[in-house]
């Protein structure tokens, strides 16, 4: 159940894929042009060459991109429905527009970015670095993007890649804070994130290999049990002097000693596919954060999370979860896009939870980019949960179940999303006309 | 490049001396200005002790790792989830699910994720199958 869910959670779905495919073809020069009644679902031009030269890639392994392709979906369902090009990862498309964007974006990881952020009232720095566990015959077993976040006084803390989806980038302020040159963490990345990582894969493939070591062995001391046999029948023929049975003989011990070689090697193969070790760790890219200059003006102080109002919403939440028997992990630290994940563990169902609290019965909830993204993304197990007078009686109002479906408002100059709420009525008011206050649009 | 700015471990060089961009890792002074410099690929990852000369400098272009934070923000997000995205494919043995509305059994997913798929993977690059194809399990990691 908890495999299921967990594979739920992680699921890259059709509507981050087309949104992939449709931010980068701009940079591929590729016309990608949504098919309107269809979701996820494009009418692409002419292939262009800048793509169809990855094909000549060494390492390129896929059937060679076509000139055009026909209509194409990220979605299986709706493309097998309407007999569409499904386009996916290892795609021949998909994958030439993957490989052009990490071509194109590798001057900007030389560089570094500047972001500003909402959450952060100092500067900071965050490394992405990117580390291999390869086994003893050179296969990279695993790879994983790590994001290490360095604060001016010297906090450090492991974060989610995807944590850049709130940030705003901003061309570089005048003069770098400190943190862009403070040294690479990189004990900090060995003990917290590549030595967990390479336990884990560890963990994973000896479980592996002991499966087939274990194969491999039962089945070759069969076949070298057979081999034996054939030699003794063999050799009791050339006792007798029947024809031809000194060739059986020779023809038998070479099938037991190739047996014996093959085992042997088989088992030295096992041996070096357990052992790992970390490869290529290397820092891709640092982009600096800044705190967003607009974040202490009063529309947007007003729209600003208070950390303690969240601290008791999360609770309320969780208090709630727990008592409807789901089994509930609070990941916010992760800026994953949501606060809480919950199971049932008798349906099996998951809730992808974003919580939020409001001091009193009215006022605004604020999405971040990455919640929205998220929200819009995860349309099936995505709740809102609203905690309200979280100053007094904090009352979790009824749960908001796919609230991406709502009109959210742009706040401009932030890029952040707001929803007001009104929790006087019940049930609970969600209004998405404009309020009188903020410069949204 | 001038002779007297030796090169320094973790710069970059690009010119038509290589054939992709190469990292130093190693730099070692061979007399007055002749420089032996361990460089690995960016691409390949192969590891070259090369023997440089001030006339091969002037062929090159040195960048520094120092970062300037002047590249293109969005861009860069855009190539972390593109990377993001390929080491999930590759990697990732929850991915197959990423391919379909569809979710299996309990028992359904540990039989492909524990058994069949990553044996498939460890036996062949991602991009030596279509993705529906993964799903399979290779003849020849099932080999004695």
């Amino acid at each position: 159940m908890e495999r299921k869910a967990q594979a739920q959670e992680r699921r890259v779905v059709p509507e981050t894929l087309a949104r992939f495919i449709r931010e980068a073809a701009g940079y591929a020069s590729l016309a990608l042009k949504p098919v309107s009644r269809l979701l996820h679902t494009f009418e692409p031009g002419r292939t262009p060459q800048v793509l169809q030269r990855y094909e000549r890639d060494p390492d390129w392994r896929l059937p060679a991109l076509v000139t055009k392709y026909p209509r194409l979906s990220t979605d299986r369902a709706i493309a097998e429905e309407h007999n569409l090009e499904w386009v996916t990862p290892g795609h021949p498309l998909f994958e030439a527009i993957r490989r052009h964007i990490l071509d194109l974006a590798q001057e900007s990881f030389k560089q570094g970015v500047c972001f500003y952020s909402l959450a952060h009232e100092a500067p900071a720095r965050i490394d992405f670095y990117r580390a291999r566990a390869v086994d003893g015959l050179g296969r990279v077993v695993h790879e994983r993007l790590f994001a290490v976040e360095l604060e001016e006084e010297g906090k450090v803390h492991l974060r989610e890649p995807a944590l850049l989806g709130n940030f705003t980038p901003v061309d570089i302020a005048n003069a770098l804070p400190v943190v862009a040159h403070l040294p690479e963490i990189t004990d900090y990345l060995h003990e917290y994130a590549l030595r967990p990582f390479l336990e884990e894969v560890r963990n994973e493939r000896l479980a592996e290999v002991e499966r087939v070591a274990e194969h491999v062995e039962l089945s070759l001391t069969e076949l070298l049990h057979k081999a034996d046999e054939e030699i003794g029948r063999a050799a009791a023929e050339v006792e007798k002097g029947a024809q031809g049975a000194e060739g059986r003989l020779a023809r038998a011990e070479a099938r037991h000693a190739e047996l014996l070689s093959r085992r042997e090697r088989r088992r030295q193969e096992m041996a070096q596919q357990r052992a790992l070790t970390l490869q290529g760790v290397e820092r891709l890219a640092s982009v600096l954060v800044l705190p967003h200059p607009e974040r202490e003006t009063p529309e947007v102080r007003r729209l600003r999370p208070n950390f303690e109002t969240e601290a008791i919403a999360m609770r309320v939440a969780m208090e709630y979860e727990q008592a409807q028997g789901r089994q509930v992990y609070d990941v916010h630290e992760k800026n994953l896009g949501y606060d809480l994940t919950s199971l049932d563990l008798s349906s099996g169902a998951l809730r992808l939870i974003e919580v939020k609290g409001i001091g009193a019965e009215t006022g605004t909830v604020l999405l971040t980019p990455n919640e929205r993204r998220v929200a819009e993304d995860r349309r099936d197990c995505y709740w809102l949960y609203v905690v309200t007078h979280c100053n007094t009686e904090p009352q979790l109002q009824e749960p908001i179940q796919d609230p991406a479906r709502f009109e959210w408002h742009e706040v401009t100059q932030v890029k952040h999303y707001y929803l007001s709420v009104n929790a006087l009525t019940q049930p609970m008011e969600v209004r998405e006309s404009r309020p009188p206050y903020g410069k949204a649009n | 490049m001038s002779v007297e700015q030796p090169l320094r471990e973790g710069q970059l060089l690009t010119g038509p001396l290589f054939n992709e961009p190469m990292r130093i890792e190693t730099v070692r002074a061979n007399g007055l200005d002749t420089w032996v410099v361990g460089l690995v690929g960016l691409q390949s990852e192969q590891f070259r002790r090369v023997t440089l000369t001030s006339a091969d400098l002037k062929a090159l272009t040195v960048f520094d790792s120092t970062s300037t934070y002047e590249g293109d923000g969005s861009l860069l997000r855009l190539g972390l989830q593109a990377y993001a995205l390929g080491t999930a494919y590759e990697f990732d043995p929850y991915f197959g699910l990423s391919i379909s509305r569809v979710d299996p059994l309990p028992h359904q997913l540990e039989a492909v994720y524990d058994y069949l798929l990553k044996w498939r993977r460890s036996a062949s690059g991602p991009s030596a199958r279509m993705p529906w194809r993964g799903w399979l399990p290779s003849s020849s990691t099932s080999k004695c």
